[in-house]
């Protein structure tokens, strides 16, 4: 594209931003001009009463969000390397705002605990094991432990592949794996899809007890 | 309940509230299943808010009209303040362009996003300003 073109481009922008402003400001002020025509009275304290509905009704929704989401009781164990932290914390948070329980955290492990046991006990007590697989990961021996117990214990294994041109471990191999690589977001989702409908299929809604669901648990 | 229906309260409270709540409601029931019920761009109801409040009161100009064509004792006045309320809502139609411009513009943080500040909270408050108006115009005694 050329120097001109360029320019033009930039010209038509700022026209259509200054016309907008323009067309705004004059609703606005012709609102303001019919008021004082028509003597209708707007009282400041009505304009604020109207805010605070709108902010009420934006709440009503986020309480009926809440209230109508299922809080699952089931835990829910994330297997990562160090080096891909930021990433699922990234999946964390996702989680954990759909209000899914998740397993501790290795930082709050505590000093002199015995790493390698804690987290198996984690993941025995889980029901859905989330691996992200990267090149970090398919070499790191705690990922490869974490993927060993959890096929161990009948877990459900949902992998989520974060880089390009790697070889899945010969054990996911089979399992449909979510793409982060092409598309974060409709990634996260379906991820966050089978979660909900893993959960839904092991009958694990707040009202279900552990056990019962622990014996339903599905072998991949 | 007429009383309730006539009062402040119901035209600046009442009105809002049931407005945004049916339309953040509607915009996140519809989403397909796979999406998440409810996203940050479902609070983006300001142009929703003002396009009905701006047909409120294209309706309301078509209404005294009516009654002007009717009743002859109605003064040039009369009809010089129905054609303001027609530019008015002229003006607004161009307002709610010009923050849809403004939105398309300014408001996108990515393909999927909207910032908070131009692409929620500035098109909530000008829906807002367009509906107060048309809740405090429609009622009241122009004529």
């Amino acid at each position: 594209m050329n120097l001109n073109k360029i320019k033009k481009l930039n010209l038509i922008y700022l026209i259509s931003f200054i016309i907008s402003f323009i067309a705004i400001i004059i609703a606005i002020l012709s609102m303001l001009w019919s008021t004082y025509l028509f003597k209708i009275e707007i009282k400041f304290i009505y304009v604020i009463m109207a805010i605070f509905a709108a902010l009420l009704g934006s709440l009503i929704n986020i309480a009926f969000y809440k209230l109508t989401t299922k809080k699952y009781k089931s835990k829910i164990y994330i297997s990562f390397s160090d080096k891909d932290s930021e990433i699922a914390q990234q999946i964390r948070r996702a989680l954990i705002h759909e209000r899914f329980i998740l397993n501790i955290d290795e930082k709050n492990i505590q000093v002199g605990e015995n790493i390698k046991q804690a987290l198996t006990s984690e993941i025995k007590s889980s029901s859905i094991f989330i691996v992200l697989i990267s090149k970090y990961s398919i070499n790191s021996d705690f990922v490869k432990l974490e993927i060993q117990h959890a096929i161990k214990n009948n877990k459900i294994i949902l992998p989520v592949l974060i880089d390009k041109n790697i070889s899945i471990p010969s054990e996911l191999k089979d399992l449909k794996y979510a793409n982060f690589i092409k598309n974060q977001k409709e990634a996260l989702n379906e991820l966050i899809i089978a979660v909900k409908n893993n959960l839904k299929k092991l009958n694990q809604p707040i009202t279900k007890s552990k056990n019962n669901a622990t014996a339903a648990n599905k072998k991949y | 309940m007429i009383e309730l229906l006539t009062s402040t309260y119901f035209k600046y409270l009442i009105i809002p509230l049931v407005t945004t709540f049916l339309v953040i409601f509607v915009k996140s029931a519809s989403r397909r299943d796979k999406q998440p019920f409810l996203e940050k761009e479902d609070f983006s109801f300001g142009l929703e808010m003002g396009i009905t409040a701006v047909l409120l009161l294209f309706m309301n100009s078509v209404n005294i009209a009516q009654q002007v064509v009717l009743d002859n004792s109605l003064t040039v006045v009369a009809t010089e303040k129905i054609l303001t309320l027609f530019l008015v809502t002229i003006f607004l139609m161009f307002g709610l362009w010009g923050m849809s411009t403004i939105v398309r513009k300014l408001g996108w943080e990515n393909d999927k996003e909207l910032k908070i500040f131009w692409g929620i909270v500035l098109p909530d408050v000008f829906g807002l300003l367009i509906l107060i108006y048309a809740v405090s115009t429609i009622g009241n005694e122009i004529l």
